[in-house]
């Protein structure tokens, strides 16, 4: 368990800047990104609907939607 | 298990930073020419002598959309005293972006910068990002994102460059 | 450089607090590092909250001899600079004669409505949320509490979120009298933790995955039956549902009393050479009743103009579990410490076809800026290998059961 989060905590400096790795996509370059198309949810009301069927007849659960993308506006 | 809720409960209290929307920068202005909308060629610096507000937008960033009407009244409030407001389009396809300057009724030059040249020469790192070039084009202040409340700090950072 | 010794100092010294607030020990070398490498992170520019929109989608589902519809009501609005809050409400009409209601009860009826509101705060590159949710219907309350901090960085290509929730659900049992209920007989708690870490990177302009992990724990509480310490008193099982012993479903079920879920999942989204976008899902469960499972998602959105802007969505979903530990459709004789004979804990594969289609009227109205009509059909086929079909009368007499369901989704959204 440790482990893993130490590496995390690797992972997180480096992009902290501490590296010389600059990012790689910059603000201007996000217009495919920010098309609605590419969104990890683009209705919320129906996304959550069918999770909730799925869920209730099966014995998995959690580990659905992402976040993030976007126009990275701001 | 224990060490995961301490990083939830405690990341909570990270997040206290102390940016604010402008910052103060220097150096001159880089000259570019970029085509407008209405298809001449426009350089900034044949407007040495004017206070230039360089805007870079796109038509799928929505704090670019809520700002244009406001730099629309500011391009009207201080275009006679000697202030110019270029936005520069950083788009590959100009479909959309000439789409809402028609919906959005702006008055100020549009430039298009398709090829994404003038944003690296200006290292732009946030969408929209604004920069304000003073009479002698150096380059003054800097804008980065926009959100509601940043008008006023244009107003007064547009009337103390134009006073100069 | 100033302006981050305050904030390193400031952080410090909340952490003070709330550990002396927490009575925790002091935490590891690896939680500081974790703090200290967000607080410092460049606070240039900031996030934005999720749009102004508005829902009301009709849903219906019916297979299995079950049929349940509804509506679900969504509203957000943001609120100053920083706050955002959504509100939502839903129901779920329920028409009951699936296998397990046929041969271990009566078809019945049921209503179940749920409410939730939540609350998201932006500052700078970082959003707070927290969401309540209120589920209930005759015999079943749940209660949950929802508290997410999601933080963008690396020049807004990285998103960290992580989340805690806490449920509460009150069980009961419903008697039936002449197909009514005349009776709510009160089983239990059901206390629920779970905490969520989300970890979305931009790989290229056209490309972007997701790393999702959650656990989730559920454990039985104040049992109310005569033997609280009896499996067959867990309010962790359906209180209706009997176990297949000695020929027949002769006795209740008995289920651990507590129940931890681990869930993984690697999505990616992916814009095609023309406007259009792939995505795939793919999620790994296990839990501590030895349920594994296996999701593969693969989709295909295709946006084109007609008179309008339409979107055409298609997707396939696999999904494949292995049997709880206890689980069998069959019991014999044997009389065990833990029995489920709920057919879902047993092994089953189901594949569900997707297709989904939207269009976003031309012109806004008024306040509105955007509104969409969307409609999206899914069928669900749904077959198991060791839960068998103990109907009398049915051609699948004691063979592996399976069944169809088609989901319906009809919606309207707004955006203002």
């Amino acid at each position: 368990m440790h482990k893993i989060a130490l590496i995390i905590l690797l992972l997180l400096l480096c992009l902290m800047s501490a590296c010389s790795i600059k990012p790689w996509v910059k603000p201007y370059e996000r217009a495919y990104l920010a098309d609605p198309i590419m969104l990890f949810s683009r209705d919320p009301v129906s996304d959550s609907y069918i999770h909730h069927v799925y869920q209730a007849r099966e014995g998995a659960r959690g580990a659905e939607g992402g976040s993030g993308g976007g126009c990275g506006c701001n | 298990m224990k060490v995961l809720k301490q990083v939830i409960l405690f990341t909570a209290l990270l997040l206290i930073s102390f940016g604010g929307s402008a910052a103060m920068i220097e150096g001159k202005a880089p000259d570019f020419t970029l085509k407008s909308l209405k298809g001449e060629n426009v350089k900034l610096s044949e407007h040495q002598g004017e206070v230039v507000m360089i805007n870079f937008w796109a038509s799928w960033c929505a704090p670019c959309r809520e700002e244009m009407p406001i730099l629309n009244s500011l391009y009207k409030k201080y275009r006679d005293a000697g202030f110019t407001l270029l936005a520069v389009n950083v788009e590959e396809d100009t479909k959309g972006a000439k789409k809402m300057i028609r919906d959005l009724r702006v008055t100020f030059p549009v430039l298009f910068d398709t090829s994404n040249e003038v944003s690296k020469k200006y290292d732009v790192q946030a969408m929209p990002s604004t920069v304000l070039v003073d009479r002698d084009g150096n380059m003054r202040y800097l804008h980065r994102g926009y959100l509601p409340g940043y008008e006023d700090e244009y107003h007064k950072q547009v009337r103390e460059l134009v006073r100069e | 450089m100033v302006p981050k010794v305050a904030r390193a100092v400031v952080v410090g010294v909340i952490r003070v607090l709330m550990q002396i607030a927490l009575r925790q020990e002091w935490p590891s070398p690896v939680v500081i590092g974790i703090v200290a490498v967000i607080g410092f992170s460049l606070p240039i520019t900031a996030a934005i909250l999720p749009e102004d929109r508005a829902d009301a989608l009709f849903h219906q589902y019916d297979g299995g001899g079950v049929t349940i519809q509804g509506p679900s009501l969504k509203a957000r609005k943001q609120i100053g600079k920083s706050f955002s809050l959504a509100g939502s409400y839903y129901i779920d009409s329920i028409t009951s004669a699936s296998i397990d209601v046929i041969t271990q009860g009566s078809p019945y009826e049921e209503e179940r409505k749920e409410y939730g509101v939540s609350l998201d705060y932006l500052h700078d590159k970082t959003t707070i949320s927290l969401a309540y949710g209120d589920s209930e219907e005759s015999d079943f309350i749940a209660k949950s509490y929802h508290f997410t901090v999601s933080h963008s960085m690396f020049g807004d290509l990285t998103t960290v979120s992580l989340g805690y929730s806490l449920g509460a659900d009150e069980v009961y049992e419903n008697a039936y009298a002449n197909g009514a209920i005349f009776d709510s007989i009160y089983v239990g708690d059901v206390e629920r933790y779970s905490y969520r870490f989300n970890l979305s990177q931009v790989l290229t302009k056209k490309l972007i995955v997701n790393l999702a992990y959650d656990i989730i724990t559920d454990e039985s509480q104040n049992l109310q039956c005569d033997t609280p310490d009896e499996p067959v008193c867990s309010s962790l099982k359906n209180p209706y549902r009997f176990v297949w012993i000695n020929g027949g479903y002769n006795q209740k079920e008995k289920y651990p009393f507590t129940h931890t879920t681990n869930a993984v999942a690697l999505s990616g989204r992916y814009y095609m050479p023309y406007r259009a976008a792939m995505y795939g899902d793919f999620r790994f469960f296990s839990d501590s009743w030895d349920v594994v499972s296996g999701t593969a998602k693969l989709g295909y959105s295709q946006p084109f103009k007609l008179k309008g802007d339409w979107l055409l969505d298609f997707h396939y979903r696999f999904y494949t579990q292995s049997a709880a530990s206890f689980y069998s459709a069959d019991f014999g004789t044997e009389e065990l410490r833990y029995m489920a004979s709920d057919k879902e804990l047993s092994t089953f594969t189901n594949n569900s076809f997707a297709v989904g289609v939207s269009y976003a009227f031309p012109k806004g109205w008024w306040k509105i800026d955007k509104s969409s009509l969307n409609f999206s059909y899914t069928r669900i086929y749904f077959d198991y290998q060791d839960f068998t079909d103990k109907r009398f009368d049915s051609p699948t007499y004691l063979q592996p059961y399976s069944f169809t369901a088609d989901v319906v989704q009809l919606y309207f959204s707004i955006w203002y």
